[in-house]
């Protein structure tokens, strides 16, 4: 029912995570069944976050990939021509919510604070190495496409930081 | 000279099973009339179909929804009491196979498919004033494959090949620029060889020169589960898909 939290520790950033649990959003849209809210002290927040984010590591993500939040430009545009064009990932996914419309997919608005580089990029290289029987069709990127498509992504911040609902 | 021949999964191959079917039925029906006891206190002059055509199931399974056919007058007001025979071909049994409209004209039935994959035509039959008036019905048996195919459909390309949204599944059909072809589109699709369905499944559309919007599935789904796929959509098709014919090799 829910999703698998295995490799979550891998996968989200410390922020994303603590603001997730004090207000479970949906990531996506299509699915009927929404995570409820638990109501969680901070510290029980904090406690529950650092544990998450300790224990639920994947040996198969390499945290500390080259790829960085400060990908040069040209790398983030070409990403943007690789989502839009030649892999058309806007079919099921939403990156500028006044233009895509695809819900199949999570919302990619704010991925950037919300997942890490490292999840990302071995996520597009083999969406079911990392959950099984995921829908999300692997794609058999060579490295210079995912990485471009990483940046990319990596850039999409959300409109306005926290609390922002998708 | 070379001959090769395709298997067709219509009913030809087993013609000669369906015309012992019908005898067995057509003796049954003289022995024991379908309709026994069952005396029709009016006659409607139409019949239309109200629910539970073009279903899909598996062989030899009951149908989930019921049939439902109603009698109407030249008027086209619902008439009841009348009396509706449901008739089927090679294997298939109706219960029950013969019944009365109830109040609201309406005549309901249980479908049981065949142990035959296919596309089954069915009729209903009602007396009428002058003549017989009937109805056909179509339902779709589903073989092991076509089955395997529609669960992998049902996971993988449903959400936007089906414009239809239910409460456990979302369509994605509207949101897309380029619409995708229904499995039940046959215009479209039996156009389409085996070859060019399992490209377009592997490469996705750029392979065929169509949209990109259709990814490709060559790295997530194996070589059965395509070919399963495509035994499903094939299965779909309205109109029906013809299979290639007896191929005979030039010299």
């Amino acid at each position: 029912m829910a999703p698998d939290l295995t490799s979550e520790g891998s996968s989200v950033q410390r922020q994303w995570l603590t603001d997730f649990l004090h207000n479970p959003n949906t990531l996506r849209p299509s699915l009927v069944r929404r995570m409820p809210r638990f109501n969680l002290s901070d510290g029980d927040n904090k406690e529950l976050t650092d544990y998450i984010l300790t224990v639920y590591q994947s040996p198969a993500i390499d945290v500390d990939l080259a790829t960085n939040d400060k990908s040069a430009p040209e790398t983030v545009e070409h990403g943007r021509q690789l989502f839009y064009s030649k892999y058309a990932c806007q079919s099921c996914h939403i990156v500028d919510s006044k233009a895509d419309k695809g819900y199949i997919g999570p919302t990619l608005t704010q991925v950037g604070s919300r997942l890490t580089p490292a999840w990302v990029y071995a996520w597009l290289k083999n969406p079911q190495a990392l959950r099984p029987g995921t829908t999300e069709p692997n794609q058999n990127l060579g490295d210079d496409d995912a990485r471009a498509l990483t940046a990319f992504l990596m850039a999409q911040k959300g409109p306005g930081g926290r609390g922002v609902k998708q | 000279m070379m001959r090769r021949f395709t298997a067709s999964r219509t009913f030809g191959n087993s013609a000669a099973l369906a015309l012992l079917s019908f005898a067995a039925l057509a003796g049954c029906k003289h022995s024991a009339p379908a309709d026994a006891g069952l005396k029709a206190t009016a006659q409607g002059t139409a019949l239309v179909e109200s629910s539970g055509g073009h279903q899909v199931g598996a062989t030899g399974t009951t149908l989930k929804d019921p049939l439902v056919v109603q009698v109407n007058d030249d008027h086209g007001t619902a008439v009841p009491g009348a009396l509706v025979e449901f008739q089927g071909s090679a294997g298939v049994t109706f219960d029950p196979a013969a019944v009365l409209t109830d109040a609201s004209g309406q005549a309901t039935t249980s479908i049981t498919l065949g142990a035959i994959a296919g596309r089954y035509e069915l009729g209903s039959v009602t007396p009428g004033k002058n003549k017989p008036v009937s109805l056909a019905i179509v339902e779709t048996a589903l073989d092991y494959q076509q089955r395997v195919g529609s669960i992998l459909a049902d996971k993988y390309c449903s959400r936007c090949h089906d414009s239809e949204s239910s409460p456990e599944r979302v369509s994605n059909y509207d949101n897309l620029e380029v619409k995708p072809h229904p499995f039940t589109e046959g215009s479209t699709l039996n156009k389409m060889s085996d070859a060019d369905l399992t490209s377009i499944i592997l490469h996705g559309g750029p392979a065929l020169n169509r949209s990109a919007l259709m990814p490709p599935y060559g790295n997530t789904l194996s070589a059965a589960d395509v070919k399963a796929l495509i035994a499903y959509t094939r299965a779909m098709s309205d109109p029906p898909y013809q299979p290639p014919g007896t191929v005979y090799e030039r010299k």
